[in-house]
This record gives structure tokens, C-alpha cells and sequence, in this order.
């Protein structure tokens, strides 16, 4: 009887202790968290990127791994987008130029179409440059489109409008956030669509991991 | 029954001149886009509130407005549109159409507008009748 109290008490104390390195633990990486926050504008992530396996709007194959090295900046979405994407990307060719020539040949933008049905490679060749030449769009089949976003957490839906031409009759919800990759392949931070409205302020965490990745 | 109908009359007139639409502007897109949206500054000094309904113009099939939906989704900022049948304007208010907000959709474009240059949009209010500004074509940004 007395043997059993003694291996209960044994257990009690060791969940304790689990308990305790558990608060640490949540404790610690909560503080470390709210430092890297205060570092940067941008959401922490803080993971590896997860893969982008598509086709360039130059029509020639793409995978993330590829610009290991750059800092990506890379949003969706899609080319009849008429309010949030062109303004995005607008707001992106506004960080993109405020840099320094040497910070650009280390940054790429990426745009990733979620209408893959109407955005083939050669309408985001007349799309992309339009902001910026050295911005990159990607598209793929339905379902490399619907592995990339997945990913990434991205969401889409097609939202159907009354319209006259069939082809326009429907238009996208999507996710509207700007992610950055750092150059060492960790998917770092996110931006909503209101801080994309600043390019100031991203351009500055853009400056910030480029000095922290040499 | 003479004196009523001028008094209508006299009633939308007022309607009329009491919107003000400022500040309108049209987003540039890419070649090859086949929609683009409308902003601006409506202010509706009646003391009725006061509808947009759409507009036309030689440039645009279809102008709708829209209004932009914004949601949380798996933790991520979902944004999209739908349509309206109007954007009402409060009495005395001032409403912002704006990037990333509410909207007047141009569909079925005649040709892609470029930066720099003029559409010109005939805006449909209810009460107020129609309105034609002229707006510019601009990249808006920082």
C-alpha cells in the first residue's frame, strides 16, 4: 500500500516537473517571439518556406529552392483583379524601388496567380512587367496552383458577378497577405494588405534582413 | 397639379447640385486587363441619403459598384468583392471609395486605359439623377 503511495507521489512530482519546463518552455519562446515582433513590422513566421514548384510567366519552370540566397517578397492573386492585386503589386514596385541597386539584385518579387483557368503564363508575361520587369509571376495546373497555396495557408474562392462577358463573370477572393522569405529559405514574416499600403515600412524589414543575411 | 410638378422638379434639381464627387481617379492595369475600379470622394450634402447605382461610360461595358469583403480565414486575411446594388451615401456624409475598399468596377473595357490619360463616367445617383466626371488614369501608391 504504502509502496503505491510512494510510486504515486514518484509520478505526481514528475508531472510537476513536466509542467514546470512545459511553462518555461511556452514562457521562453512567448518572449523570444514578442522580441523578433518589436525587430520587425511584419507578422513572425518563422519556418522553413514550404515548396513552390510552378511555371514562370516566361514559360519556364520554377522552384522556390532556386533563389535560396534572395529575399523573396511574394504575394496572390490574380490579373482581373481590379482593386487589390494591382494595388499590392503597385505597393511592392514602391519597396522595390526605393532600395539600393546592390538590395535589388538580392530581392525578387513573385506574384502567384490563384485563377490559373484564365492566367496562363503569357497573360502574366503582359501582366507583371507592367509593375515592374524584374518581378516574377507564377502559374501552374489547377492543382499545383492548389498545392502551392496550401503551403503557404492561402485561400481562394471563386465569387461569380453578373457581367455581360462570360469570360469576366467571376472574380476571386483571396488571401491578401505579402509574405517575406529570407534569404536563407526561412518564410520569416507576413504582411496584411493594410501594411502593404506602406512600402516605407516594409522596405525597412526588407533593408533589416538583407544586413542580417550577408 | 402644376405647382407639384415644378415642386418635384425643384426637389431633384436640389439633389442634383447637393453631391459632390471629388477627388476620382481610375486605377491603371496592364495590358491585357479587362477590369479595372474607380475611386473617389462623395459628398452628399442633402438631408436625404443618397444611392450610387453604377454609371456608364464609352470606355466600360458595365460599371457596378462593389464592395470589398475582408475575412479571417485559417488565420489569414482573406479579401474579395461582391456586388452591390448601390453604395449609400448618409445625409451630410462624405464616403471614400478607395484601394482596398468599396469600389465602382469598369467590365468589358473597350480598350485598357492608360496612366496619364482621361475616362470620362456618367455616374447614376438615386435621387440626384446623373452626374459626368472626368477622371484621370493613375498608379496611386506611397
Amino acid at each position: 500500500m504504502s509502496e503505491r503511495r510512494a510510486r504515486f507521489s514518484w509520478l505526481l512530482a514528475v508531472a510537476f516537473a513536466l509542467l514546470l519546463a512545459g511553462t518555461y518552455l511556452v514562457l521562453s519562446s512567448g518572449g523570444a517571439k514578442s522580441g523578433a515582433a518589436e525587430k520587425y513590422q511584419g507578422q513572425i513566421i518563422g519556418r522553413p518556406a514550404p515548396p513552390l514548384r510552378l511555371t514562370d510567366h516566361r514559360g519556364r519552370p520554377f522552384i522556390l529552392e532556386s533563389l535560396r540566397g534572395k529575399l523573396v517578397l511574394l504575394s496572390f492573386g490574380f490579373t482581373h483583379c481590379p482593386n487589390i492585386c494591382p494595388t499590392t503589386l503597385g505597393n511592392l514596385a514602391a519597396v522595390y524601388r526605393g532600395l539600393t541597386d546592390e538590395e535589388k539584385k538580392r530581392v525578387q518579387v513573385i506574384f502567384v496567380t490563384i485563377d490559373p483557368e484564365r492566367d496562363t503564363a503569357a497573360k502574366l508575361a503582359e501582366y507583371i512587367p507592367f509593375f515592374q520587369p524584374d518581378f516574377l509571376g507564377l502559374t501552374g495546373s489547377p492543382a499545383e496552383i492548389a498545392a502551392a497555396t496550401k503551403g503557404f495557408g492561402v485561400f481562394y474562392q471563386k465569387e461569380f458577378l453578373p457581367g455581360s462577358d462570360a469570360r469576366n463573370s467571376y472574380t476571386m477572393n483571396h488571401s491578401s497577405n505579402t509574405f517575406l522569405i529570407a534569404p536563407d529559405g526561412q518564410w520569416l514574416l507576413l504582411y496584411n494588405y493594410d501594411q502593404t499600403g506602406k512600402p516605407a515600412v516594409i522596405r525597412e524589414d526588407v533593408q533589416r534582413v538583407l544586413a542580417e543575411h550577408p | 397639379m402644376m405647382p407639384r410638378f415644378l415642386l418635384l422638379t425643384l426637389l431633384a434639381a436640389v439633389s442634383a447640385s447637393a453631391i459632390e464627387v471629388k477627388d476620382a481617379w481610375v486605377q491603371a492595369v496592364p495590358p491585357g486587363s479587362s477590369a479595372t475600379a474607380a475611386f473617389m470622394t462623395i459628398v452628399n450634402d442633402s438631408d436625404e441619403t443618397i444611392a450610387l447605382t453604377g454609371g456608364t461610360s464609352a470606355a466600360a461595358g458595365t460599371i457596378a459598384p462593389m464592395i470589398t469583403t475582408r475575412e479571417t480565414v485559417d488565420g489569414q486575411e482573406v479579401m474579395g468583392m461582391a456586388a452591390a446594388e448601390s453604395l449609400e451615401i448618409a445625409p451630410g456624409a462624405t464616403r471614400q471609395l478607395q484601394p482596398g475598399g468599396d469600389h465602382l468596377m469598369l467590365l468589358d473595357m473597350s480598350e485598357v486605359p492608360k496612366a496619364g490619360t482621361t475616362i470620362e463616367i456618367t455616374l447614376t445617383f438615386k435621387p440626384g439623377g446623373a452626374k459626368t466626371v472626368t477622371l484621370p488614369v493613375a498608379m496611386r501608391h506611397e
